[in-house]
């Protein structure tokens, strides 16, 4: 899991400044990786299940709303990043908001392989975005 | 396959399968039988009423015949030409819902070979038919000469339809006819064709399953005036005398008959007086739409029910007598038996207009909608029988609505279907912020789900079933009762 | 019916999100992890780094337990000769007296009183050794030496010692000037042997250790210079004279009493044979760190780890070098191991396959003490850079080197005749212990570490 996450956010580049790297990789690259796997599939079951499901709402479900779901997962998915960073008592350095700009856009990944995977479950939505 | 021949005599017998078709457009159940065999009977062969009827049948036969038979849903009972039931083998029965004089431009004294008459018999002709009916040409009706129609009509019983009609005639099929009573063809054509159906004498195949078959009629009495011109053939004055002469007749006369519908209404507003042709043609009348409740009726008794006790006679009541009749002056019977399909239709009617075109949703991207509506000829076809200018459902209840006396259960300006069933709104909770009652969401959410049970591959018979489903459910959730 | 299915088709998705979710890494869990490892009982050393040097933590584990342990039995051995009279005079009427009466009758007071060991012994040593009791031999050294015995010679006391007073949890503490004077003149050259001699006598002793410690004092007496034939001097003296503390007995605990009494006060010392456990010591990431380097021990995003030992190197070249800083905690050494220039001259870096060198060795400063960091906990530092990547895991030891410390030449002179802080063949006599207590010599303290590549 960690391998698999150290990969994955290592493709940016290895982390800075060198020292916190154990940091980086046993502490935040899991925890910002998996909350934000986690975030957008929660963001992505509360679009397609809770909104477009359970509340029976029929009209949220257009292309642009989906966007606004998924600029809102990179939005949060940015934030964590720099907050789990701070949490760490990592040192201050740019790096961290490339790691931020990087996991907001595994967000929007993540949020679009869950969206093609769990559409179809979907009542309202189950043929957005396409 | 026990089917109903329903003849249509006349530009009301017309008007009034207008009316059934769209009753059975609607889901309307007609118990006791798997197809209806329209055959209109009209020498008028441009008579407005007539053509616009039967392009709503042709249309209701092709969204039919791809839908096919189901437990219940819109268009759920089969509808027929006489050619459609089996296969011809002379080819001289056309598939069409008209029966076919066979062209007859001639004078009426043309027809009888005047001329070449004995001096007696030109004696009788004379004494019988006044020098008008004799010059008017016989291609636009008898307008309102039964004496006219009684001779022509006489001649039927030896057409090739006819002998096709008999010899498809099976056990268990039922007959019923349409006509009004003070018109031309109607008043002369009824008696003369249950006449020969039931003659024990008769030529006819199946003679014995036609004397014994369920037979039934209306006849509807006058409920319109004309506008009274000095040089008009058909002077509405004269429907009462007309009505009583034939009346008279039909007490000796009308034998074989199980179940007769009287329908009469006092004449408001008069028509704009058209003796034929494709000027005639009247707005659809609640009078007509009660007429096709009364085939409705019939249906519904059993054939032993129907035997027992003689002829039936039945009248019609309103509960109240409004000038504008909503749902709730229908007496319960009716009301039971069309308001809810009617609700239901007009809802599917008003989406398909308002909202299908436009809609961005998993049921119309499942149903591939978008294609489907500009490119399937099926679909195209359904969108004439809904909203065609002439001949729509659209149309239908428009004509309905403005009609004097007028049938009008829903409010046919308003958007919001919560508001669409006059004197019964959807009741909305003031306080639940979610509940919209009958909103486009609350339908649309019901489609999406909906769509996702539906196992039919095919996409129209699919969307049909899913409207069907929706608005049933949205009746029975949202409406309750009318 | 309906909405159930619906509801019971979320639940796969709502399962994966409660997982998803408390998934979360910590250091706090690593550090459960952690310490459910180290339960195990297989503690070794990382595997994976070839030719490392093992971690001792298991030995120092024990001895940190051995001091702990109160000593069995203190043995006190003054000596009563005639040349330590002018250590102990008697006393005048000013009253006055030598910083050895001092300093030796307070040494005595804190070992009768010490919790360090359970049975306190004391003799006078004449020709052997006399029992006395800590009254007695508290009155000698304050009132003065009223019989001085004849003088003894060093092999034979060591040997009594070694012979009677060897034993595992004790210690012999013999306090003497150690002028060595041998019967005859040509015995001079063989002080070493005698002495290994002395010591080995009555059996091996591999576990033997000594701490000698140096001290000087005002004389005034009588001053026996080692070789005879220069002749004796009275009235001594006006330079100070140097006498020693031996503290004789198996490693442990000779450490453990050096920690207890003898550490505190400032005098030269030399230790021959004794162990000492391995000082705490760690990398420090994030102190004085230059280059791309960082903590390659599993785990090591553990915030409170004791101890990081992997360096692992993205990057390094004669343009951008890695320093590393090691923080070592040398409490628990004597201060003559503790002393920087010491440090700086013996504390030797080895590895293998690597240009590594030690830049520096600095102490603790305030500020490094008031740091949050955890350089506060160290009281000494190692800078070291390298200019290599290394190709794989490679061993790195910092080793400090038993040298002999440099007073020891300092205060030998062959010839004592003129009295000065010297001792005759001081040097001759330490050579002998040191010869006792081994071939090769055991470096002080060895810390392993591991370089190795960047992941």
């Amino acid at each position: 899991m960690k391998a698999l996450f150290r990969s994955i956010y290592e493709l940016i580049g290895a982390p800075q400044p060198p020292a916190d790297t154990p940091v980086y990789r046993d502490v935040v690259f899991p925890n910002i990786g998996l909350l934000n796997i986690g975030i957008s599939l929660a963001l992505v079951v509360i679009f397609y299940y809770v909104i477009n499901r359970m509340m029976g709402v029929a009209t949220f479900n257009k292309g642009r709303h989906w966007a606004i779901f998924l600029v809102l997962n990179a939005l949060v998915a940015f934030g964590i990043a720099i907050s789990q960073a701070h949490a760490q008592q990592v040192t201050d350095h740019s790096y961290i908001y490339w790691l931020a700009t990087w996991n907001a856009i595994l967000g929007l990944i993540w949020f679009f392989l869950f969206s093609l995977i769990l559409r179809k479950g979907s009542t309202n939505a189950s043929t957005t975005p396409f | 396959m026990a089917k109903l021949f329903l003849f249509g005599i006349g530009g009301t017998g017309s008007r009034v399968i207008r009316s059934l078709t769209m009753l059975l457009a609607a889901g309307v159940d007609l118990p006791n039988c798997d197809r209806v065999v329209p055959i209109i009977i009209d020498p008028d062969a441009h008579n407005g009423d007539m053509n616009r009827t039967v392009q709503l049948l042709q249309s209701y036969q092709q969204i039919y015949k791809r839908l096919g038979p189901r437990e219940e849903g819109f268009f759920k009972t089969d509808i027929s030409t006489l050619s459609g039931i089996s296969q011809d083998v002379n080819g001289s029965v056309k598939d069409t819902f008209i029966f076919d004089f066979g062209g007859i431009n001639q004078s009426f004294r043309q027809y009888l070979s005047y001329d070449g008459l004995s001096v007696d018999s030109k004696g009788l002709v004379d004494l019988l038919f006044t020098q008008d009916n004799l010059e008017s040409p016989l291609t636009i009706g008898f307008r309102g000469s039964p004496n006219v129609g009684s001779i022509v009509l006489n001649k039927l019983v030896e057409s090739p339809e006819m002998r096709f009609f008999a010899d498809n005639f099976q056990d268990g099929d039922r007959v019923f006819f349409v006509s009004s009573i003070f018109g031309g063809t109607g008043a002369a054509g009824f008696p003369l064709m249950l006449k020969n159906l039931k003659d024990t004498n008769t030529r006819l195949s199946n003679a014995r399953y036609l004397r014994d078959a369920p037979t039934g009629a209306v006849t509807v009495m006058p409920y319109f005036a004309l506008q009274s011109e000095d040089n008009a053939v058909i002077d509405s004055n004269n429907f009462l005398t007309k009505t009583k002469a034939a009346l008279s007749y039909y007490e000796h006369n009308l034998q074989g008959l199980d179940a007769l519908y009287y329908l009469a209404d006092t004449p408001d507003t008069p028509y704009e007086n058209q003796p034929g042709g494709t000027q005639q043609k009247n707005k659809a009348h609640v009078i007509e739409l009660l007429a096709a409740l009364s085939i409705v009726d019939f249906m519904r008794y059993s054939p032993a029910e129907l035997r027992t006790g003689g002829p039936h006679f039945h009248e019609y009541g309103l509960q109240a007598d409004a000038p504008e009749i909503q749902f709730s002056h229908l007496p319960d019977e009716s009301r039971e038996i069309i308001a809810k399909q009617l609700t239901q239709f007009l809802y599917f009617t008003r989406y398909h207009k308002q909202h299908l075109p436009t809609d961005k949703a998993p049921y119309a991207d499942n149903l591939k909608l978008d294609y489907a509506m500009r490119n399937e000829p099926i679909f195209r076809e359904l969108n004439t029988f809904l909203h065609s200018q002439d001949s729509g459902v659209d149309q239908w209840l428009q004509e309905l609505a403005q009609n004097r006396r007028s049938f009008r259960p829903f409010d046919l300006q308003t958007d919001d279907f919560n508001a669409m069933i006059l004197g019964k709104p959807v009741e909305k909770k003031w306080n639940d912020f979610f509940n919209k009652g009958l909103s486009h969401n609350y339908l649309l959410d019901n489609l999406n789900k909906t769509e996702k049970s539906i196992q039919e591959p095919d996409n129209f018979r699919k969307m049909l079933e899913l409207f069907y489903d929706v608005t049933d459910k949205a009746f029975a959730e949202k409406v309750k009762v009318v | 019916m309906r909405h159930l299915t619906s509801f019971s088709r979320l639940l796969p998705a709502l399962g994966l999100t409660l997982l998803l979710l408390p998934g979360c890494y910590s250091r706090s869990d690593m550090k459960t992890e952690e310490g459910a490892a180290q339960e195990a009982p297989t503690d070794v050393p990382p595997t994976e780094v070839p030719g490392a040097v093992p971690v001792r933590t298991p030995e120092s584990a024990v001895a940190a337990a051995a001091t702990s342990q109160p000593l069995q039995t203190v043995n006190v051995f003054l000596e009563v000769s005639g040349s330590m009279e002018g250590f102990m005079p008697k006393t005048g009427a000013s009253g006055e007296n030598t910083k050895f009466q001092q300093h030796v009758a307070q040494f005595l007071s804190e070992v009768n009183r010490t919790s360090a060991a359970r049975q306190k012994t004391f003799y006078r040593i004449k020709e052997r050794p006399y029992k006395d009791s800590y009254q007695g031999i508290s009155t000698t050294v304050r009132s003065g030496i009223q019989q001085p015995a004849k003088s003894t010679d060093i092999p034979s006391v060591l040997d009594t010692l070694m012979s009677n007073y060897y034993q595992p949890g004790s210690v012999s503490v013999l306090i003497s000037d150690f002028i060595y004077s041998p019967k005859n003149a040509g015995a001079i050259p063989y002080i070493k042997t005698d002495i290994t001699d002395a010591l080995t006598r009555s059996g091996s002793h591999p576990e033997m250790a000594v701490s000698v410690y140096g001290y000087t004092s005002d004389f005034r007496g009588t001053y026996y210079p080692a070789l005879v034939a220069s002749g004796k001097k009275t009235n001594c003296c006006d330079t100070e004279i140097p006498y020693y503390i031996w503290v004789v007995g198996p490693a442990d605990a000779v450490r453990t009493f050096d920690q207890a009494l003898l550490e505190q006060q400032p005098s030269k010392q030399a230790h021959f044979g004794v162990t000492y456990p391995q000082p705490n010591y760690s990398l420090l990431s994030k102190f004085q760190n230059k280059g791309s380097w960082y903590y390659g021990d599993a785990g090591a995003s553990k915030r409170n780890a004791e101890s990081y030992r992997v360096v692992a190197v993205s990057e390094a070249s004669a343009q951008q070098p890695v320093e590393f800083v090691v923080g070592m905690d040398l409490t628990t050494l004597p201060g003559q191991y503790r002393d920087l220039a010491y440090l700086k001259q013996n504390l030797k870096l080895q590895g293998v396959d690597t240009d590594a060198k030690l830049l520096d060795v600095t102490a603790t400063t305030s500020q490094t003490k008031a740091s949050s960091g955890p350089e506060s906990k160290f009281t000494h530092f190692a800078k070291v850079r390298l200019t290599r990547p290394p190709k794989a895991a490679r061993p790195l030891v910092l080793r400090l080197q038993d040298q002999r410390p440099a007073w020891v030449a300092q205060w030998t002179t062959r010839n004592d005749a003129t009295p000065a802080p010297k001792t005759f063949a001081l040097s001759g006599l330490l050579d002998g212990l040191e010869a006792q207590s081994g071939a090769e010599k055991k470096p002080i303290f060895e810390l392993p570490l591991t370089l190795q590549p960047g992941e």
